[in-house]
């Protein structure tokens, strides 16, 4: 009786040695891949993470840095030497240097359309620059030819466009008599 | 003894885990504590740059450049600016475009003037190199470092037609009278331009004579223009130039003065005429009038006699209680006498020592009179009798209707000693008046030129003497 309450003792006591093996090794195996599954996820994030703090940065100096960007009109004047210019002189008051790009003129008249009457002619001019202008400096630019003394209704102002590098937009109306 | 290994195995295998997550749960957590970092780092420097930006912007807003002044010295703007804003600025640019060339002139000058807040900036352009000229309109462009610009319009009177007045006083005036003009220039510019240099030409004087006169119309400059000229006029300012005339000329004469200002528009004038009247300095109507009435008149209320002698005690200042009107009147008592008259023609007339009060006795019975002279005498004072009139023509009654006290009681021509009645009844009493006028209306006579005669007789004082 004895006997074969020992043998049976034996034989749980082999059965739950192989059971805990197992569990040890499915421990393992799971407690592996959560740490790699982890570290990936983590290193996925955390590298997702930069990209967009840099993707951020990037956006938040281009926005900064176009708040930052600011300039006036200090005067502009039409020529007649040589004859058909206009003559903007900007002036960067801001503190960082800027690069005027573009300046649209166009000539318009009382009724406010194109004082030559279609805006290819000679009353529309887009002047591609690549003027830099330094902190507190000034640049004076001539925009021509464009006909801004002819036409009839004669042009009774001259809608400016100035762009920079950076997307600042000015526009303003100038009268020219 | 192997149950508790068993149970110590799954306690190893429980730690582990807890170990691997915490590990995860701090990497976790520092990733998004540095994803928050840097979130609230980049909102914090963009909103320091908004918020510069907002303040400049601001700040530009505020700033406040007024034009207060126009002047050109030595070839140069004289201008005075002044900083109405909250804040200093500095003047860093200065475009300039003359207006009235007709090629286009237009220039920059670089300026580095810091005004501060209320203060102003004179002689802003003496140092610069730009010629200004009286005769040219400018526009100017004044730019500040912040970036704001402040924009004046500075006139010629040649490129605008001024608002121009005259007023006269009087309008109509005697002969020899004294004309106030009064030319008014005004800025009547609706765009806030501000005029340069305004100063008045000479007037050109036109007259015309009326047919048959024996005078000619003149107009002789006394006084002005005052002020000589004006630098500049603000916006709705109006400026003022005094002129006396002294005009001559016969009655209906008229005499037209033609105002305008240095650089004026063609045609910016205007005119303003004096007519002469007729008054009572010309001799034929002084005639009319003494014959009417007289220029002088006296006020009957102010009779008065005084019981003095020429020594002491001084009884009869002019000041004293002594004097007594009515008409009872001693005749052993040396009076003196007084009486206030008044001129009313346009010129002084200075006495003649002949002027006398003269009290003619009306005697009872038909019998003759007795006639008693008391000649005009030197004024009393506050501290002084009258004294002898020894300075013939001194004493004068003054024109346009002042009056003045004359005193009498001397027993001749420049006497210092006065006289009784000497006799008793009734006494007409008349002022006899004799002078000059003041033909130099200077109210100082003048032997040889103040010689236009005039005299007169004032009755109706009446005294009883007993």
């Amino acid at each position: 009786m004895l006997a074969r309450l020992n043998a049976k003792c034996t034989h749980r006591k082999s059965s739950k040695r192989r059971a805990g093996i197992g569990t040890v090794i499915s421990s393992l195996i799971m407690v592996a891949a959560v740490a790699i599954l982890g570290s990936v996820v983590l290193i996925w994030a955390n590298s997702s993470l930069h990209v967009e703090k840099t993707k951020i940065s990037d956006d938040f100096a281009k926005n900064s840095n176009l708040l930052r960007e600011t300039f006036i009109v200090e005067d502009i004047w039409l020529s007649k030497t040589p004859a058909d210019y206009v003559n903007i002189t900007l002036r960067n008051i801001g503190d960082i240097a800027l690069n005027v790009t573009s300046i649209n003129v166009t000539a318009i008249n009382s009724a406010g359309a194109n004082a030559c009457g279609s805006p290819s002619s000679a009353c529309t001019i887009n002047l591609p620059l690549n003027a830099v202008i330094d902190i507190k400096q000034t640049r004076t630019i001539g925009v021509g030819t464009i006909d801004w003394d002819c036409c009839s209704p004669a042009a009774q102002s001259l809608d400016i466009t100035i762009t920079t590098s950076r997307g600042t937009v000015e526009k303003m109306l100038w009268r020219v008599r | 003894m192997e149950g508790e290994i068993v149970v110590q195995r799954n306690r190893a295998k429980k730690g582990i885990s807890t170990i691997i997550a915490a590990v995860f749960m701090i990497a976790v957590i520092i990733i998004g504590l540095s994803a928050i970092t840097s979130g609230l780092s980049f909102q914090n420097n963009l909103g320091q740059v908004v918020t510069q930006r907002n303040t400049e912007e601001t700040e530009q807003g505020t700033e406040r450049i007024e034009l207060r002044d126009v002047g050109i010295d030595s070839n140069k703007f004289n201008l005075t600016v002044v900083n109405t804003g909250p804040l200093p600025t500095k003047l860093i640019r200065m475009w300039v475009t003359n207006t009235t060339a007709t090629t286009g002139w237009h220039k920059n000058y670089t300026l580095n003037d810091v005004i501060n807040p209320g203060d102003s900036l004179p002689k802003l352009g003496q140092a610069l190199s730009l010629v200004a000229k009286p005769d040219a309109s400018y526009d100017l462009n004044v730019v500040t470092e912040r970036g704001s610009t402040a924009s004046f319009k500075i006139m010629s009177p040649k490129d605008t037609a001024l608002k121009m007045s005259v007023f006269s006083s009087p309008r109509s005036s005697p002969p020899l009278g004294n004309v106030t003009l009064m030319f008014g220039v005004a800025n009547n510019r609706t765009d806030g331009s501000m005029i340069q240099s305004i100063t008045p030409t000479t007037p050109t004087i036109s007259y015309t004579n009326t047919p048959g006169g024996t005078v000619a119309a003149s107009a002789t400059l006394i006084e002005g223009p005052t002020p000589v000229t004006e630098r500049s006029l603000m916006m709705a300012e109006t400026i003022f130039f005094k002129y006396v005339y002294k005009v001559n000329g016969d009655p209906k004469d008229k005499i037209t003065f033609s105002f305008t200002i240095q650089n004026a528009k063609l045609g910016n004038s205007i005119s303003e005429s004096v007519e002469i009247s007729a008054v009572a300095t010309q001799q034929s109507v002084i005639g009319q009038i003494t014959t009417n009435s007289g220029l002088i008149t006296m006020n009957f209320t102010s009779f008065q006699f005084c019981a003095g002698d020429t020594g002491s005690p001084i009884t009869c200042q002019s000041n004293s209680a002594n004097w007594q009107g009515g008409w009872n009147a001693d005749d052993d008592t040396k009076y003196y006498w007084r009486v206030d008259v008044t001129n009313n023609g346009v010129r002084d007339i200075f006495l003649d020592d002949d002027t006398d009060l003269f009290l003619l006795q009306v005697s009872d019975g038909g019998a003759g009179n007795i006639a008693t002279d008391l000649y005009l005498m030197a004024d009393a004072t506050t501290t002084t009798e009258p004294a002898a009139y020894t300075s013939n023509f001194s004493k004068s009654i003054p024109a346009n209707g002042q009056w003045t006290t004359l005193y009498f009681g001397g027993s001749d021509r420049a006497a210092a000693a006065t006289q009784k009645i000497g006799d008793v009844g009734l006494h007409p009493v008349l002022v006899m008046f004799f002078g000059f006028f003041d033909e130099n209306d200077n109210h100082t006579y003048q032997s040889g030129t103040d010689n236009d005669p005039y005299s007169q007789t004032i009755p109706f004082q009446a005294v009883i003497t007993t």
